[in-house]
């Protein structure tokens, strides 16, 4: 399974680009998630959609940016992921990019138990090793942490 | 406009231009003089001329060489090299006219792509010649909203092979260039009663290829139904001989670029 974060820009609304688009990664039996989306505030004014899309493989995810590329649909992961320096520790930055567990339970003695833990809020965050996935409330000040979807490929088990 | 002395076809950008037919040059110059006398007697347009240039036979299609409004010209960069070396002709005539002429990033082909509809609202086509980045350059520069149309059709490449509006919000369209999107779109900005669609046959005949000055519409060979409906709705229609241009794919619209 891959993902990748494409971007098209432009007259997206009244245009129905953006709703051909999604029509069109829909067809392809494809999961994905608006990411973002930036309507202009007025009617000549540009809008910007991001859309996170998972496909079986890498060459059915080329297929698809090149199917898309004529309506403006580029790929945004190439870029290099940002990252921001938290200011106080155990509080991750704002636009930081965040993780949970799906909702954990266990039926342990007759009763749904919830996991301990499966509430923690995941950051990935730069250490020696390199990108690393860490609970918010660890963060120590001047730890760098991934701030929006750039730069970000996730696996199956994260889709929506 | 521009005279078509070296007009030929010689290179195939186009499924018109496969045709066997060749070009009948002074039939072709008898033909394009007609268009320049109509539109200037019936009409009252003034006419400014681009020098042909031998070596460049679709100069003749004006119509791609930029996209105007007021006083500035987006110019064309054209997908297919063959029509490149224009680009430098073009922009010295619109400089001359006195058009402050802006160069875009990406392929577009002037108002072969983009429409002014009702002075207020651009119609563009995207996939087949403009790549749909070069819409956002005309809304930042005229601020105008531009409605981004998708053309499927390789026979339908530029939009205004397809799609002519004209005075009082009437838009002259063929349905079959566009997808279920495009004609939504188009649904949804054009009323009901102000929509002229036509046939698969008028449109290989380049009825959306017209040129429209004061009332009168200036179009190739109309069929007896459009010229009727163009009359009803109080146009005058001036039907002419453009056979030739068709051979490369143009008529009425793509040989001339309204200025103002």
């Amino acid at each position: 399974m891959t993902s990748a974060l494409l971007e098209l820009h432009g007259h997206l609304i009244d245009s129905l680009i953006l709703a051909k688009v999604i029509d069109r990664i829909q067809l392809s039996g494809y999961n994905y998630v608006l990411a973002d989306l930036r309507v202009g505030a007025r009617k000549h004014d540009l809008s910007t959609a991001q859309i996170q899309v998972w496909t079986p493989s890498s060459e059915d995810l080329e297929a698809l940016i090149q199917e898309l590329k004529v309506h403006g649909v580029h790929l945004v992961a190439n870029e290099e992921a940002e990252f921001a320096t938290v200011v106080q520790a155990g509080l991750a930055p704002e636009a930081a990019y965040t993780r949970h567990l799906p909702s954990t339970e266990v039926l342990y003695k007759g009763q749904w138990t919830e996991v301990m833990g499966s509430k923690v809020q995941w950051v990935i965050a730069l250490r020696s090793a390199g990108p690393e996935l860490v609970r918010a409330s660890e963060l120590l000040e001047g730890d760098r942490v991934l701030i929006g979807q750039r730069g970000l490929r996730t696996g199956a088990d994260q889709q929506p | 406009m521009s005279s078509p002395d070296y007009f030929e076809v010689f290179y195939a950008i186009n499924p018109w231009m496969k045709g066997d037919a060749p070009v009948d040059r002074g039939l072709a110059m008898e033909q394009w003089q007609n268009l320049k006398t109509a539109l200037k007697r019936r009409a009252g347009a003034q006419v400014s001329l681009v020098k042909p240039v031998p070596g460049l036979p679709d100069l003749v299609f004006t119509a791609n060489a930029a996209f105007v409004h007021g006083d500035r010209a987006i110019l064309a960069h054209f997908k297919n090299a063959e029509r490149r070396p224009e680009e430098p002709h073009f922009r010295a005539s619109l400089e001359a006219l006195g058009y402050t002429v802006i160069e875009p990033p990406v392929p577009f082909e002037g108002a072969g792509d983009a429409l002014i509809y009702e002075g207020r609202l651009v119609l563009a086509g995207y996939r087949q010649r403009t790549e749909v980045s070069a819409h956002q350059l005309i809304s930042r520069t005229f601020d105008l909203p531009v409605l981004s149309l998708e053309l499927h059709s390789e026979h339908f490449y530029h939009v205004d092979t397809c799609l002519c509006p004209l005075e009082g919000g009437h838009l002259l369209y063929y349905p079959g260039a566009f997808d279920e999107y495009g004609l939504k779109v188009i649904e949804a900005n054009v009323p009901e009663e102000k929509r002229l669609t036509v046939t698969g046959q008028e449109a290989r005949n380049f009825a959306c290829n017209a040129v429209q000055v004061g009332r009168c519409v200036f179009l190739n060979q109309p069929s007896a139904r459009l010229s009727e409906a163009l009359k009803r709705r109080g146009f005058e229609v001036v039907g002419l001989d453009l056979s030739e241009f068709l051979k490369a794919g143009g008529s009425a619209k793509c040989l001339t670029l309204r200025l103002n």
